[in-house]
């Protein structure tokens, strides 16, 4: 039964049919299936089990961050943030040298503590400094390259919309996600720093002159208030205050506020479609995630956890090993689905056999969370590749090459970070407590 | 590789980034939009009142959140509606997507079809779950669960309206072919 389920629903997905659709046709087949007694000795499950498992796929408190976090990104990119944001990044590190790529960098890793999405970040801070780069000479496939590489911190750094689907799938802290993400995203930034770094060297970039201290402090007094958002949101987390949904909507007041009424950037007539777009988004995925509770429920009925379980502690039974197969499998998955399509089918399946071999919930989320993101660089199918070269106009076969040293850069924090657990967990510990 | 990529690039930043409206689009869609719009805000009023409530107050409101949680689950099922139109309904990029147009029809035809077999099975399930539920409420505020319930069959029923929209469109590619390709997909 459980081929007959997945069969269908992987031959409709690589028909174009919607994740929403394929996942609960593939679902009604096997109920209607079970119910018509076919597959003998069963009992007959009743199909009101897909309004009840849409139910609870939806019906979470966590989720609600979902579309608060969109929305106070939406209203900080209109609001003049982003811009203030890169600015202050650039008296900050335009100097070292590769500088305008050195502040692509940090640029995305302060809006990481602002926003959820990494394609949200990659066209923000994308459309300021690709031109910028290309006009200092870089070339237009690096410049796009380097912006789709730094966005991919936007979902580790929290708060992180990857790891509230994370918290609402399988039971884990969405704070202690977030907490964790802390140090490996920092590990991601310095990294690519170095990386930039010694290429600049190697191509003899330039660098930007370095700020004068009047200059530093006029920069920062500009950005303050937008680099105040990332403290509010992580400290109110951090320090237990609130919850991560209520952070999220704090965040969206204040980036209303900051956006409407200090940087008076954008017009009350603009509101009402950044509503309609956010919750639009919002829903695509939220639907996707009702869906994939049903599909979720009748892959577990049916006995998939004990089977994939049996065949990986059939291969090994060290976590080490176990690990090492799931990231393999996860970038390949990735090079052609987007992150969250690889979680919602994945996670289900995978969390409770690798809990079960005493991998902490925390680590496997954010190892989990980088492996999916490293997919939104490798080719064929990769997001953040495909926007950053929409803004620069370079030839996306090219952008994805220009990426390669990036993707095995990450590659290599992600087995830092798979294999040394402390860098995800020594934070979460340390803050909420606990072993 | 990159004419390959071009059409999926519009797709793929339509559903991460948002699409804009269509400007031609009807008064029913209008609406409906305005209602997504709406819901959204009260989210955020409940959910700001209930941070307010809470931490300046010092008196949690218990309310704010069961209704939150409502809002949301009427806006998800909603708007999912508007994601049909603006496609930003999550997707992998099809095998047939180097086919010509008119055998790509044929196969989306027989896929929304199928869509709308199920959605017709959640529909008519869904609101025969609302008997079975009427007489739960919410533990703070005294509304039926058949109302959070309802969320599902009505915003399935206006989904299956758009999807009907789209079933018509690639009839009629598949009928006329290339020519009267009327589903907004810019080709180069």
């Amino acid at each position: 039964m459980l081929v007959l389920l997945f069969v269908i629903f992987l031959v409709l997905l690589a028909f174009g049919v919607e994740l929403f659709y394929a996942m609960g046709i593939a679902s009604l087949v096997y109920l209607l299936v079970v119910s018509a007694g076919l597959t003998g000795g069963q009992m007959p499950l009743p199909l009101t089990l897909i309004p009840q498992q849409f139910m609870e796929g939806v019906d979470s408190f966590p989720l609600l961050s979902v579309p608060m976090f969109l929305l106070a990104g939406e209203l900080m990119s209109r609001g003049g943030v982003t811009q203030r944001l890169v600015m202050f990044a650039s008296v900050l590190v335009g100097h070292i040298r590769g500088g305008l790529a050195q502040v692509s960098i940090v640029a995305n890793l302060i809006m990481s503590g602002m926003s959820g999405s990494a394609v949200a970040d990659a066209a923000a801070t994308g459309s300021l400094l690709i031109p910028g780069m290309i006009k200092k000479g870089y070339s237009p496939e690096y410049a796009s390259a380097i912006i789709a590489s730094a966005a991919t911190m936007g979902p580790i750094i929290p708060p992180s919309l990857l790891m509230v689907i994370i918290g609402s799938m399988v039971s884990v802290s969405v704070g202690q996600l977030f907490v964790g993400g802390i140090i490996p995203g920092l590990v991601m930034a310095l990294a690519m720093m170095i990386l930039v770094y010694r290429f600049a060297k190697r191509n003899n970039l330039p660098v930007e002159p370095r700020a004068t201290v009047p200059q530093f402090f006029r920069s920062l007094w500009d950005s303050a208030l937008a680099l105040i958002m990332p403290i509010i949101i992580l400290g109110s987390i951090l320090t237990g205050f609130a919850t991560p949904t209520e952070a999220s909507v704090v965040a969206v007041v204040y980036a209303f506020v900051v956006g409407k009424f200090i940087y008076r950037e954008f017009r009350m007539s603009e509101v009402p479609e950044m509503l309609v777009s956010v919750s639009v988004i919002s829903a695509a995925v939220m639907v996707t995630v009702a869906s994939a509770q049903l599909f979720g429920w009748i892959c577990t009925a049916e006995g998939l956890g004990n089977l994939i379980s049996n065949w990986l502690t059939g291969v090994s039974t060290n976590p080490a090993v176990i690990l090492l197969l799931i990231n393999i499998v996860l970038l390949l998955l990735g090079t052609a689905m987007e992150p969250i399509p690889i979680m919602l089918i994945t996670l289900p399946i995978l969390f409770p056999v690798v809990t079960k071999l005493g991998v902490d919930p925390v680590h496997f989320g954010v190892v989990v969370t980088l492996n999916v993101m490293i997919g939104t660089l490798t080719p064929p199918v990769g997001t953040n590749i495909f926007v950053a070269s929409a803004i620069s106009g370079a030839p996306v076969g090219k952008v994805f090459y220009a990426a390669r040293g990036f993707i095995w850069t990450l590659v290599l924090v992600l087995m830092l970070i798979t294999y040394i657990p402390a860098l995800v967990t020594w934070l979460p510990r340390l803050i909420y407590g606990g072993n | 590789m990159t004419d390959k990529a071009t059409p999926q690039l519009e797709d793929i930043v339509a559903r991460e980034i948002g699409t804009p409206p269509a400007p031609d689009r009807g008064m029913g869609t209008r609406a409906i939009e305005y209602v997504c719009a709406a819901l959204m805000l009260l989210m955020v009023i409940l959910l700001f009142t209930q941070v307010v409530g809470r931490y300046l107050l010092s008196d949690p409101p218990e309310w704010t959140e069961e209704l939150a949680r409502l809002v949301f689950i009427y806006a998800t099922f909603i708007a999912a509606a508007i994601a049909v139109v603006r496609k930003a309904h999550l997707k992998i990029d099809s095998i047939t997507d180097s086919l010509p147009r008119r055998a790509q029809a044929a196969v989306n035809v027989i896929g929304i079809v199928l869509s709308v077999v199920f959605l017709a099975f959640v529909i008519y399930h869904g609101t025969r779950m609302l008997g079975k539920v009427a007489y739960q409420e919410f533990s703070t505020v005294p509304i039926s669960k058949a109302v959070q319930f309802a969320a599902v069959p009505i915003g399935c029923a206006l989904v299956v309206i758009y999807e009907f929209g789209r079933l018509w469109k690639e009839l009629k590619v598949l009928l006329h072919g290339e020519r009267s390709d009327a589903t907004g997909m810019r080709r180069r």
